[in-house]
């Protein structure tokens, strides 16, 4: 995994607890049990993809090598 | 210099696989709408509108203006099985968990009045000032006749930003979804 997956489960979860209230202050969704499990859920996911697929900070160097 | 990966996609798929099927179990459970069920009967109006139980889904919630201290409700209620030792609660709904905000009975009583009176009216409090957002709630009622169950969507409306939760969840909201693009960083010497 070139990203970082640890960054991404954490970030992640968090990001879906505060989206939650977030949807829910807006008047968008209501805090169920939908919004409170479902999202941190799908934002543990969104932050393995990113960190399985790294998109950001690549070379296109071909010997493996990336910059930070 | 290239390293070669321990893990795998494998573990990755099994835990977003995981926490997908996790995600559909919840959607396909969540309730479609709110209902009111049994002997009672009731409705609300408010600013015009008169709420009743079709008023039950996010999309068509009992909406409470920006303006709402000292609102007046009219109210009108029934029930049609004997009404005596009767108990019941309000609560609204925060994840798997209901929090009581009104109850009342827990004491016997013989009174067995069926209906509101003619022209019963709420009058709303302050309490509701600082609060925005739409919310579930939900509702019962025994008696020794029989119960009803009821859950509707309360929208209070007001500007988001101007309170602590509305403002804090935006803002943390925005932050760590760009913190959240961090993880999608590739790491230094990872191929």
């Amino acid at each position: 995994m070139r990203g970082r997956p640890v960054l991404g489960v954490v970030l992640g979860l968090f990001f879906g607890v505060f989206l939650a209230v977030t949807l829910q202050q807006w008047s968008i969704w209501p805090l169920d049990n939908l919004s409170v499990f479902g999202l941190p859920a799908l934002g543990v996911v969104l932050g393995l993809i990113l960190a399985r697929w790294a998109p950001f900070g690549r070379t296109t160097a071909g010997n493996g090598d990336t910059e930070g | 210099m290239t390293r070669v990966r321990s893990g795998g996609i494998v573990p990755v798929l099994q835990v977003s696989l995981g926490c997908l099927v996790m995600a559909g179990v919840l959607l396909v459970a969540a309730p479609a709408d709110a209902k009111l069920s049994g002997p009672c009967s009731g409705s609300a109006t408010i600013n015009g509108i008169e709420y009743d139980a079709t008023f039950d889904t996010p999309q068509r919630p009992i909406v409470i203006p920006e303006r709402r201290t000292g609102l007046q409700i009219p109210y009108k209620g029934s029930i049609t099985v004997a009404n005596t030792n009767y108990l019941g609660a309000v609560g609204v709904v925060v994840g798997p968990a209901t929090i009581t905000v009104a109850d009342w009975g827990f004491e016997e009583n013989d009174d067995d009045i069926r209906s509101t009176d003619p022209g019963a009216t709420y009058v709303l409090g302050s309490d509701l000032d600082d609060l925005v957002g739409l919310y579930r709630v939900t509702a019962f009622h025994d008696a020794d006749g029989g119960s009803c169950d009821a859950d509707a969507y309360v929208k209070l409306e007001g500007p988001v930003l101007t309170t602590p939760i509305g403002a804090g969840s935006t803002a943390g909201t925005v932050l760590l979804g760009v913190g959240l693009l961090a993880a999608g960083r590739a790491r230094k010497g990872i191929a």
